[in-house]
């Protein structure tokens, strides 16, 4: 396996995209950030890592997990890259709460109110199911930690 | 007053009188059913509201029974089939994947009803628990 670099150079688009990674407890996966299409979301997360936020299950958007970041709630964020559904693997941004959804199976960007738009701002590279479970556990476990960082050259 | 039921989770217990006047069909059901010791979970979709699975003595309550979407704090409804029933501490409104749908009151708190949503709202991040719905005075 080659050693991860912090940037991807698409070859179509020659767009630079920034890489994390991200653990939870002895798990990391990578992903990394769509700079191009949600740029102001990316830069706000970017500047923020490396940060270790509590994971909880979803309420209301079914098979995810959350995180509250707290420093995005002060960059006065809106949607980019909009979506409503979040495949699985991807990383969504509800710009109005702070929270970014980590979603391991079926799930929609909801609040109290109903469907919302999401920032769909990344996503986790490669294969995850393990990563995926520990999402999934939160159901059950209850809150749990994550630490989200730059991928380092 | 209709007949009553606790709920016992983490020591703590509340009383419910069940809603037999609005689900006489699905209410009979779920006392019959009683007691059940089962898992409490947080809900995935339906807000700030967990849920248990009441097991196969409902399977045969197929209809719904003046049927509501917004599940009220202490407020305990089922799905018909029995394949889940949520109480709500908070915010609910039962949901699923493709959206909202109905549920059939069975039952409200009415002793004891802020400690004990205070407990099942730390299922969130607690984890599950175990729950025992028992008939009053069993």
């Amino acid at each position: 396996m080659s050693t991860p670099s912090n940037t991807i150079r698409h070859e179509e688009d020659q767009l630079t995209m920034k890489r994390i990674s991200v653990a939870i407890g002895d798990e990391t996966v990578f992903g990394h950030l769509f700079e191009d299409k949600a740029p102001a979301a990316t830069e706000s997360l970017w500047d923020a890592l490396p940060i270790t936020v509590e994971l909880r299950h979803a309420r209301r958007s079914g098979n995810a997990a959350y995180s509250v970041v707290p420093p995005l709630r002060s960059a006065g964020l809106i949607v980019e890259n909009q979506v409503s559904f979040c495949y699985p693997g991807s990383i969504c941004l509800i710009p109005e709460s702070s929270t970014l959804l980590w979603s391991y199976g079926q799930t929609q960007a909801r609040t109290e109110r109903g469907n919302v738009w999401a920032t769909h701002l990344g996503e986790v590279d490669g294969e995850s199911s393990d990563f995926f479970a520990l999402l999934a556990q939160t159901q059950r476990r209850g809150v749990s930690s994550m630490t989200i960082a730059r991928m380092e050259d | 007053m209709g007949r009553r039921i606790t709920f016992e989770v983490d020591n703590v217990t509340a009383v419910a009188e069940l809603e037999e006047d609005l689900s006489p069909t699905s209410s009979q059901a779920f006392w019959d059913a009683l007691p059940l010791k089962t898992t409490l979970m947080h809900a995935k979709w339906s807000g700030e509201t967990c849920f248990f699975r009441p097991g196969p003595a409902l399977a045969g309550i197929t209809e719904l029974e003046n049927p509501v979407t917004s599940i009220y704090p202490g407020t305990l409804v089922m799905r018909p089939r029995g394949t889940e029933a949520l109480l709500a501490y908070g915010v609910g409104e039962y949901r699923w994947g493709v959206g909202v749908d109905y549920t059939t009151r069975l039952a409200r708190i009415v002793e004891n009803e802020a400690e004990f949503l205070s407990t099942i709202s730390r299922v969130h991040d607690e984890g599950e628990k175990e729950i025992l719905v028992s008939h009053l005075d069993a």
